[in-house]
C-alpha cells in the first residue's frame, strides 16, 4: 500500500507521537504538533492513536491514493475535495484507487492532520516514526514531503478492512463528524505556571506578562512560538548553564521577547525562563497562526495537572464515541 | 539535593550550583540507581550540570498510584525516597568511561587556532599541546545529537565566541567557547572557535546509543596527523586511537 503526493503544499512531514527516552543523547522529542487532532484523525480510520501520519502546515498537499484506502483529515479546518467533490474534517471517507485528495489552504488553524487506515508506514527509528529533519532521521528520509513521493501505508486494522469492504455507499461512510470544538479566532488566554526563576524577573516584567497582550509572530515554527510585546527582563541579569527544558517553556532570550519552546525544540537551552505553559493548552498554541493575539492567565501546576487529566478523559470518551460508531456502520 | 516542580509534566533534582565533578558523580548515581527502580509513568530524564529534569506521564502516574494525590507530589516523593539510599553509595569514580577522541589540530580542519594561540600568547603547537593534555568531563549532551558538554578545558585556554558566528560549521569540528570545550556532531551553525576536527562520528544514528558519549564519561584528544585522520575516516581500522 502506498500513496503519492502531487503536490507538497507547505511543511508536510510524517509525524506520531514523539520519539522519547533519546533526550538525554541530545535527540528531540520531536512528534505532532496537536496531539488531541492527530489522535482524532487516527480513530476515525480505525487507527490506534500512536499511528504515524502526515501533519501540514498552512497549505495541505494534494495527494493521489494508488490503493482503496480509508482516510480522515482533522486539526486546522480547510475545504478539502475528494476528485472535485467537497469533503469535510472530523469525518471518515473512502478512497478508491486512482482518487485524488486536494487539500489546499487552511482557512482557522495552522496544523492539519492526514490519517489513512493501516497509518504511514516508513521506517521507525528509536521507536518512533516521526521526522528528525536536522539529523535527517525519521519519516519519509529524514525529510519534509516533496512532490512524487511514495509515501508507504500499513495494513488497516480488521475494523477498517470490515468498514471497507461492507460500507455500501463508499465514499462518505456517515452524516456525523467529529470536532474538537476550538475556535482560533479571538484572543487566546493561555495558562501558565511560574517558573522557579520568575521572581528573578523585574516586577515590571511579571507585571506586563500576565497583564498584556503578545502577538505570535510568524517567524515561529516547530521548535518555537516567536512572541512580540512588551520586552521582559530580569532584575539583575545572569547566565545560566545550559539545562534541560520542556514543551512550554517560556525562555526570555536578552532581546526580551519571549519564546515558547515547542515540539521540535532543542532538548537543552540556556535562557531564564519565566514561565511553563500549561500542557493542556499546547495544542491550541500549536494551532494559533501567526499574527495571533495571546494573553498569559497564572494557574497552579495542582490545577494545571487537573486540567490536562479532564482532557485526557474527554479525549477518551471521544474515542469511544467513534468506534461505536464505526462499529455500527458495519452492523 | 533538592527537588522542583517544572511544569505539570516534569521535575528537576538539583545536586548543586556549580559544574564540579563531584555533582557530576552524584548525577551519575542517581541515575544509576533510578534506572533499576523507575516508576511507573516515567518517561525519560535528561542530565545537565548541576540537575537532572525528570519527564512523566500524569496520567499514568496516577492510574498506577494513589489516585487522589497529585502526580507531581507522588513523583516528588518518590525522587526523595530514592535520594537516601544514594547518599549510602560510595564515592568511588573508578566506573567512568574513558573515550579517546583523535583530533586533526589547526590548519583547514581547525581555522581558528591561530586565533586562539594569539588571543593567548601561545604559539598553536602549545594550544595543542594543552587541549589535549587533560581528561575531560562529559556533563550533558544537547543542542544537537551527540553534542557534548564537557568540562575541564585549562583557564589558559578559555576564549569567547567568534563575534561573527558561521553558518556552516562541519561535522566533527572541535571547538572552544568560554570555559568550555566540545565537538559538533552534524554540519550546523555555530559561534564555537574551531580548533580542529575529527574523523570519529560523534553521532551514529544506526547504534544504541545513537551517540558516541553519554553524560558521565571522560574524554581524552588525541591529537592526530592529517594523513592518521584521513586513515581514521576512510575505515584503515588499525584501532590505535580507540579505547
Amino acid at each position: 500500500m502506498a500513496l503519492t503526493l502531487l503536490e507538497k503544499g507547505f511543511a508536510a512531514s510524517i509525524q506520531d507521537l514523539g520519539r522519547f527516552g533519546y533526550q538525554r543523547y541530545g535527540i528531540i522529542a520531536g512528534g505532532v504538533m496537536d496531539p488531541p487532532s492527530a489522535k482524532l484523525a487516527n480513530w476515525l480510520v480505525a487507527n490506534s492513536e500512536s499511528m504515524a501520519l502526515i501533519e501540514f502546515s498552512f497549505k495541505g498537499p494534494s495527494i493521489l491514493f494508488t490503493e482503496d484506502t480509508l482516510f480522515a483529515l482533522s486539526g486546522a479546518d480547510c475545504r478539502p475535495e475528494l476528485d472535485g467533490l467537497v469533503i469535510h474534517t472530523g469525518k471518515p471517507y473512502f478512497a478508491q484507487a486512482g482518487q485524488i485528495l486536494v487539500i489546499g489552504g487552511l482557512i482557522s488553524g495552522s496544523r492539519g492532520y492526514l490519517a489513512v487506515s493501516g497509518g504511514i508506514d516508513t521506517p521507525e527509528w528509536f521507536g518512533s516514526r516521526s521526522t528528525y529533519t536536522r539529523a535527517g532521521k525519521g519519516g519519509y528520509k529524514g525529510r519534509l514531503l516533496q512532490e512524487q513521493d511514495r509515501i508507504p501505508v500499513g495494513q488497516p486494522s480488521q475494523l477498517a478492512k470490515k468498514l471497507m469492504d461492507g460500507v455500501p455507499v463508499k465514499s462518505d461512510l456517515g452524516g456525523w463528524f467529529f470536532s474538537l470544538f476550538r475556535a482560533y479566532r479571538r484572543i487566546q488566554n493561555i495558562r501558565v505556571m511560574p517558573d522557579t526563576l520568575w521572581p528573578r524577573f523585574s516586577e515590571s516584567s511579571r507585571q506586563a506578562f500576565l497583564h498584556s497582550e503578545y502577538k505570535i509572530t510568524a517567524s515561529s515554527d516547530r521548535m518555537g512560538c516567536r512572541l512580540e510585546g512588551v520586552a521582559l527582563s530580569l532584575d539583575n541579569p545572569f547566565e545560566m548553564y545550559s539545562e534541560a527544558v520542556t514543551n512550554g517553556s517560556i525562555q526570555v532570550p536578552r532581546s526580551g521577547q519571549p519564546i515558547i519552546l515547542m515540539t521540535d525544540h532543542q532538548s537543552t537551552g540556556g535562557y531564564p525562563r519565566i514561565a511553563q505553559v500549561a500542557s493542556v493548552d499546547l495544542p491550541l498554541l500549536a494551532q494559533l497562526p501567526p499574527n495571533s493575539r495571546i494573553s498569559f492567565k497564572k494557574i497552579t501546576i495542582a490545577a494545571a495537572e487537573q486540567l490536562l487529566l479532564k482532557q485526557h478523559e474527554s479525549l477518551n470518551l471521544l474515542h469511544k464515541r467513534i468506534i461505536h460508531k464505526l462499529e455500527s456502520l458495519i452492523q | 539535593m533538592t527537588i522542583e516542580p517544572f511544569g505539570d509534566q516534569a521535575v528537576r533534582v538539583i545536586f548543586g550550583d556549580q559544574i564540579a565533578p563531584s555533582v557530576q558523580l552524584k548525577i551519575s548515581r542517581f541515575i544509576q540507581l533510578f534506572d533499576q527502580n523507575p516508576f511507573s509513568g516515567f518517561i525519560e530524564y535528561v542530565p545537565a550540570y548541576t540537575n537532572v529534569v525528570f519527564y512523566y506521564d500524569p496520567m499514568k502516574v496516577i492510574g498506577s498510584g494513589h489516585k487522589n494525590r497529585s502526580a507531581q507530589r507522588q513523583v516528588i516523593d518518590y525522587l526523595t525516597e530514592l535520594s537516601q539510599d544514594v547518599k549510602k553509595g560510595s564515592e568511588h569514580e573508578s566506573f567512568r568511561r574513558v573515550v579517546h577522541i583523535p583530533v586533526c589540530y589547526g590548519g583547514t580542519f581547525g581555522p581558528d587556532l591561530n586565533e586562539v594561540a594569539a588571543a593567548h600568547d601561545l604559539q598553536p603547537d602549545e594550544v595543542i599541546a594543552r587541549h589535549s593534555a587533560p581528561h575531560y568531563l562529559v556533563y550533558m549532551l544537547g543542542f544537537a545529537p551527540g553534542f557534548p558538554f564537557l568540562g575541564g578545558l585549562p583557564e589558559e585556554l578559555a576564549t569567547p565566541r567568534r563575534a561573527t558566528p558561521r553558518l556552516k560549521i562541519a561535522a566533527g569540528s572541535v571547538g572552544i567557547a568560554g570555559k568550555q570545550t566540545g565537538a559538533y556532531p552534524l554540519d550546523s551553525p555555530g559561534g564555537w572557535q574551531i580548533i580542529g576536527r575529527t574523523p570519529v562520528p560523534l553521532f551514529t544514528p544506526e547504534t544504541n546509543p545513537p551517540t558516541l558519549l553519554q553524560a558521565g564519561d571522560l574524554v581524552k584528544f588525541d591529537p592526530v596527523t592529517e594523513q592518521e585522520f584521513k586513515c581514521i575516516y576512510g575505515g584503515c581500522n588499525d584501532g590505535t586511537h580507540f579505547a
